[in-house]
């Protein structure tokens, strides 16, 4: 007690400020990943009444034909896309890194357009494209598309931005001196690939085919509109709770969503370790040698996907605005109308998208850099600091799905019962969230949490981290030495986050899908609930308007950081 | 203000690694001290306990006869510089000066004057808008030093601050931080690894080797009378010669012998007490040149011993590999050990 | 000093916090949502109407109310069932509107709904509401089961006659021209599968629909989307409701589309009013009831539907029938329907939702 006491008599102001941010950090993290993913759990092994039946649930599940037939669909399915997607990935963030191509910043914004849509409009886009009545079918090009088909292009289309992102990363941290010592030794270009190409990748290669494998595997948008019967996990649990409302067995499919996510997790922070140890600031950037023939080749393929991407969001444009596809092809804006759409919620739907989207945005920035600041730049709290980190990159191995299941089942009980205290139950406090936006920008910003995170953590590192020691020195409190100059230095970082926040939270389906209510319209669910009362074109508009706000919000940030870089 | 500061039997342990073991060290008001040592010897650590960025897990820090020891860094009064200057990037050359002096309640014109004054004192008048990145290294060093004397400190904590810097702006900073610790008769602790900046810049070098003191003392005393071999051979070059080859020269009685390539004389013609050896290697060194010789005697007597020949000396005598000589070891330069 | 008051002090609130949330179990079940809940400018309405007609209804409600604020959520019948069963123990909504009578019957049986009289109920048809004095629901129209048929679709597939019946449905070169509504999520494709159970007995119709099963592409969320892809060219048939095929093919042109009654008959169900029992009951819910079924709103029903719960009014829309009752499969149980529900379900999840997985 007495060491307690002198302990406490020793901190300082700033001691008991960092104290109160990193244990709220911890705080968030606990209350809203930990606790709702624990409840996912017990509700398991627990049947419709709340009583504890251990793995009946899992029994039950495991002997239907139907639900397992729904596993080896979602591998194959995943599978197929990934390869397909990290394959495309790999030539294309190859040609832009190490081939002379023209227009590469253009090639680069339009392969990244997939992730600033709900995947949705990929399967919309695609019954357009190879329906019945779409445009390649009408031309002689038919495809069975409902079913794998269709799951497998929008996945790997959906997929392709985020494998590029981390390939291109992986492709610019090649060391040149490798290729010029082959060069004197008469290397040759394809031994040069596989000798000093591939292996210098391998790390983001793998990284890249995890993460897309993760996407596909839990993707719950494109197969509820393309999937026809061919029945997925993701879109699984979306019929057993949505359509059954078995939250149980909703949970049972949650927790085997789980295990792929958390193995690929596993394996992405293994390669990460090793990524940055294969690289050191000795290493000199490659130098691009013009070469015409592998030139010409690479710029065609990039042409051939940016092509893709193109046809794709052109071909959503267009269903957009005419009045009824394929046999009234009158132009019209009727569909923008929101308030015609969604019972007249649709103009409601579309405000608080974006307002939940602001607010995600402001608040999880702020969250996920103090916690990233807390972890990076602090001698003390070893523990917590510890604690906090890996409750900070675990939402990357939680699937929305999962999170917007473990959300509702922890929001929308009003008590919890304490064991072995019969007759008391402790009151959830966070009950009244229930129905309202909170609870979907909570769960936005839990499951988005772990990317902004490393940006923050990442370009906090790369801070001399003798700064904070300086301030110490001279008698300046961490918290000027933050504003005055920690934060103006990750400026770019910030505003990065704040754009990943934004951008996702608006086309996200996955967790919301379960938590938008009819008090809480979002635009993302409007749009599934739309696309299942087969009013396709709305569906499409609101999509599209979607698309337009990021790119708008993208190109905001393209442009600040394009003159603050000019600045420099 | 100048203050004396004492270590009493400190010790820190991270993770099941001892970082410092039972340190204990005085240092006097206004005195250039250097902590010198090998990576890892723990001469950071120490840097960081005085600083209070650390806690010590025993022993006690004292400013001033007064227990610092759980003091946080703010109150304890002093500037420091890295290695990595730590300059703000985004604050302009005068910013970062006065960035310690924002914060205390002063009037602005007093912070211009001072300000002035330090850049004044760094000859670095024309850089006060610049940005850090606007600068050369040594320009940056100077600013964190002003930086670091800005809020008036009782002493000054340096942590390796010349490594990152040419070997010619190296030499200027030197004089540059001298001069200016001893117009402010600041007591000044450096850590460094380096034994030139140790003995041209120091009033009294701290070897420290595998988290202890192994010796402290003058310069010259480091140098001409190292306690231990460890600060013979880590400071200067050094030829060590076993108890064997001592008792086969007749050399010495101690268990370990040692002299300097400087201390040992080179010539063709023998004299008393001088051993005949063979030239194997001649390297130029600029103003001497090392030679490696082989003193033989018998099978198992053979002794390789480094000489350095002023370049005077290397001009009249034109040594050559192969060539036999006579080298002449003076009993008075001979450093004598108990360990081995 | 204060250090460690401060801290003691810190220590002490969160303590209670966490004792204050510490209560009896029994009895505060929806303590927490009483205060949003007594809010008589707010009312939550789950519905399966279709989407355009919603809005289209509510205008004038809300020039009424203009103080209200109506939050709807509309979904298929499935969905909302499970829903308001899911939420029995802490009801969200204060009133259902237009849930078949099937899916209120199945509420009904687990005591989630209150009897309400709505003024002017005496105008609806005994027929079209619960049969107590004060009925827990009251209906509103009809839906019926028809085929939604694309002359163009079949074409290309060598195929010119149009199906007329049930039985027509089996023909073989129908094969995987289908598009039919999921019965566990849509309320359409529920009331089709009764209806078949009711035109040819358990047995018979479960053969029937095996039959069927051979040649149906795809079962679909909703009872709209099947004529809404059909009328869009992705299937030739789709098996839906009256009101959605009529105006699906009004949209694409007779020359390409068409409705179609089954010469069987049609399963039917009602659309039904009802209100929720819950502890803070609001006045604008009862009033949206009596609302629900006044006089104007009923007449905007009819331009609709052709049976409203009123009667059959004098302006049949355009594409029904000359006598909508009369296509009616009679007979039908509503209350047997609701009891068997989940077993229909089941049963029909476990033949095809699995075989055509299978398939695959």
């Amino acid at each position: 007690m007495e060491k307690l006491k002198q302990k406490i008599m020793r901190c300082t102001k700033e001691d008991i400020v960092r104290a109160i941010a990193i244990y709220a950090v911890v705080a968030f993290l606990l209350v809203f990943l930990v606790c709702p993913l624990c409840t996912l759990f017990v509700k398991a092994f627990q049947n419709k009444d709340g009583a504890f039946v251990g793995f009946a649930q899992f029994i039950k599940y495991f002997q239907s034909k139907s639900l397992i037939q729904s596993i080896s669909h979602t591998f194959f399915v995943a599978i197929m896309s990934t390869i397909i997607s990290v394959t495309l990935a790999f030539f294309f963030s190859y040609a832009l890194s190490r081939k002379n191509v023209p227009c590469k910043g253009f090639f680069q914004y339009i392969g990244m357009i997939p992730i600033f849509a709900p995947t949705m409009l990929l399967g919309i886009a695609l019954i357009y494209l190879f329906g019945n009545k779409g445009i390649f079918t009408a031309l002689g090009l038919k495809v069975a598309l409902y079913g794998k088909v269709g799951i497998i292009i929008a996945e790997s289309i959906y997929c392709f931005p985020v494998a590029t992102t981390i390939l291109m990363v992986a492709f610019s941290a090649a060391d040149n001196r490798l290729y010029e010592a082959a060069d004197t030794m008469g290397t040759s270009t394809l031994r040069k690939m596989l000798t000093i190409t591939i292996p210098n990748v391998k790390y983001g290669l793998i990284s890249a085919l995890f993460v897309a494998f993760t996407y596909s595997f839990t993707d719950f948008g494109a197969p509820s509109v393309v999937g026809g019967n061919y029945n997925v996990l993701a879109t699984d649990v979306y019929k057993q709770v949505v359509g059954q409302q078995n939250f149980n067995m909703g949970a049972v499919v949650g927790i085997i969503l789980l295990f792929p996510a958390v193995l690929s997790f596993v394996v992405d922070r293994i390669t990460n370790q090793k990524q940055s140890a294969a690289i050191n600031s000795k290493s000199v950037p490659y130098q691009i040698k013009p070469d015409k023939k592998s030139d010409a080749l690479a710029t065609a393929f990039c042409i051939c996907i940016t092509l893709v991407m193109v046809i794709f969001f052109a071909v959503a444009l267009f269903a957009s605005l005419i009045k009824l596809w394929p046999y009234n092809l009158t132009f019209t804006i009727s569909n923008y109308d929101l308030t015609k759409i969604a019972s007249g919620s649709g103009f409601t739907a579309f405000k608080n998208s974006i307002l939940i989207s602001l607010i995600t945005a402001v608040l999880g920035t702020i969250v996920t850099f103090v916690g990233a600041y807390m972890i990076e730049k602090n001698q003390k709290f070893k523990t917590s600091r510890r604690i906090a980190y890996f409750l900070s990159i675990t939402p990357l191995a939680i699937p929305g799905t999962v999170i917007g299941l473990s959300f509702i089942m922890f929001f929308n009980a009003s008590q919890f019962n304490i064991p072995f205290m019969d007759g008391y139950a402790l009151q959830n406090p966070f009950h009244g969230m229930y129905g309202t936006i909170w609870i979907l920008i909570l769960a936005n910003m839990i499951h988005f949490y772990s990317v902004p995170f490393s940006t923050a953590t990442t370009s906090l590192k790369r801070l001399d981290k003798e700064f904070e020691t300086v301030s110490e020195s001279l008698a300046v409190p961490f918290y000027r030495t933050l504003g005055k100059v920690t934060l103006p230095l990750c400026l770019p970082a910030i505003c990065e986050m704040w754009v990943y926040f934004f951008v996702n939270s608006l086309v996200t389906v996955s967790a919301v899908v379960f938590l938008a209510s009819p008090t809480a319209p979002i635009a993302s669910v409007i749009i599934v609930s739309m696309e299942g009362a087969g009013q396709t074109a709305p569906a499409v508009a609101m999509c599209m308007l979607l698309l337009f706000i990021n790119l708008f919000v993208r190109l905001v940030y393209e442009a600040i950081r394009g003159r603050s870089n000019k600045k420099k | 203000m100048s203050v004396n500061l004492r270590i009493s039997n400190v010790s820190k342990v991270f993770e099941k690694n001892i970082a410092l073991n039972n340190v204990s060290l005085d240092i006097q008001a206004g005195e250039f001290v250097c902590l010198l040592g090998p990576s890892g010897c723990g001469k950071s650590t120490l840097l960081r306990l005085i600083a209070g960025l650390d806690k010590p897990n025993e022993g006690s820090i004292y400013i001033n006869d007064r227990n610092v020891t759980n003091l946080p860094p703010a109150r304890r009064n002093f500037g420091i510089m890295f290695q990595s200057y730590a300059l703000f990037p985004n604050l302009t050359a005068y910013e970062n000066v006065a960035y310690g002096l924002r914060n205390k309640k002063m009037r602005n014109q007093d912070i211009e004057a001072r300000v002035d004054r330090l850049f004044h004192m760094i000859k670095l008048d024309s850089a006060k808008k610049r940005l850090p990145s606007q600068l050369s290294g040594g320009e940056q060093q100077r600013v964190a030093l002003a930086r670091a004397l800005a809020t008036e400190p009782d002493f000054l904590l340096l942590d390796e601050p010349l490594s990152a810097l040419d070997a010619k702006v190296r030499i200027s900073l030197r004089k540059e931080i001298c001069r200016i610790q001893k117009e402010l008769g600041l007591t000044t602790i450096m850590v460094t690894h380096d034994q030139d900046e140790a003995l041209t810049m120091a009033d009294r070098i701290i070897v420290m080797n595998k988290s202890v003191v192994m010796q402290e003392g003058t310069p010259e005393e480091i140098y001409e009378h190292p306690e231990n071999p460890f600060v013979a051979d880590f400071i200067g070059s050094i030829n060590f010669i076993d108890k064997e080859k001592c008792k086969l020269y007749g050399l010495c009685e101690q268990e370990r012998a040692a002299i300097r390539p400087e201390k040992i004389e080179l010539s063709r013609t023998e004299k008393e007490a001088s051993l005949r050896a063979q030239i194997k290697e001649i390297e130029f060194r600029g103003f001497y040149d090392r030679i490696t010789v082989c003193v033989s005697h018998g099978v198992q007597g053979d002794m390789i011993l480094l000489v350095d020949v002023p370049f005077r000396m290397v001009k009249t005598m034109q040594f050559r590999i192969g060539e036999v000589v006579y080298v002449n070891l003076p009993r008075e330069e001979l450093l004598g050990f108990k360990t081995a | 000093m204060k250090r460690i008051v401060v801290l003691a002090m810190a220590a002490m609130l969160a303590v209670t916090a966490l004792t204050g949330c510490v209560t009896k179990a029994e009895g505060q079940a929806d303590s927490t949502t009483t205060v949003a809940d007594s809010d008589e400018n707010v009312l939550n309405v789950y519905t399966a109407l279709e989407d355009e007609q919603v809005a289209d209804y509510l205008t004038e409600f809300k020039e009424q109310n203009p103080d209200v604020t109506v939050n709807v959520t509309r979904e298929s019948t499935g969905v909302i069932t499970s829903k308001l069963l899911a939420e029995k123990e802490n009801p969200v909504v204060d009133v259902v509107w237009g849930l078949s009578a099937t899916s209120l019957l199945v509420l009904a049986q687990e005591g989630m709904l209150d009897a309400y009289a709505p003024e002017g109920v005496d105008r609806i048809l005994p027929e079209f509401k619960d049969d107590a004095e004060v009925p827990t629901w009251v209906g509103i129209d009809a839906w019926e089961t028809a085929f939604i048929v694309n002359k163009e679709v079949l074409k290309s597939n060598g195929i010119d006659t149009v199906p007329t019946s049930y039985e027509d449905l089996l023909d073989p070169k129908y094969k995987g021209l289908i598009a039919m509504s999921n019965p566990a999520s849509s309320g359409t494709g529920l009331l089709t599968v009764n209806g078949i159970l009711n035109l040819y007995g358990d047995e018979e119709g479960w053969n029937y629909l095996d039959k069927l099963h051979e040649n149906v592409a795809v079962y679909m969320h909703s009872g709209s989307q099947p004529a809404k892809a059909t009328a869009a060219g992705e299937y030739g048939i789709g098996v839906s409701f009256g009101y959605r095929c009529i105006q699906s093919a009004e949209e694409v042109g007779s020359d390409i589309c068409e409705a179609v009654f089954p010469k069987e008959g049609s399963g039917w169900d009602l659309e039904a009013n009802a209100l929720i029992k819950k502890d803070n009951q609001k006045e604008i819910a009862k009033k949206f009831l009596d609302w629900a079924i006044s006089d104007n709103i009923m007449k905007k029903y009819a331009t609709n539907y052709p049976i409203v719960a009123t009667g059959v009014g004098d302006n049949i829309p355009e594409g029904y029938a000359k006598n909508p009752i009369d296509q009616l499969i009679p007979d039908m149980d509503f209350a047997k329907a609701a009891q068997n529900r989940e077993s229909i379900l089941e049963t029909w999840t476990e033949r095809y939702d699995a075989k055509s997985a299978e398939q695959e």
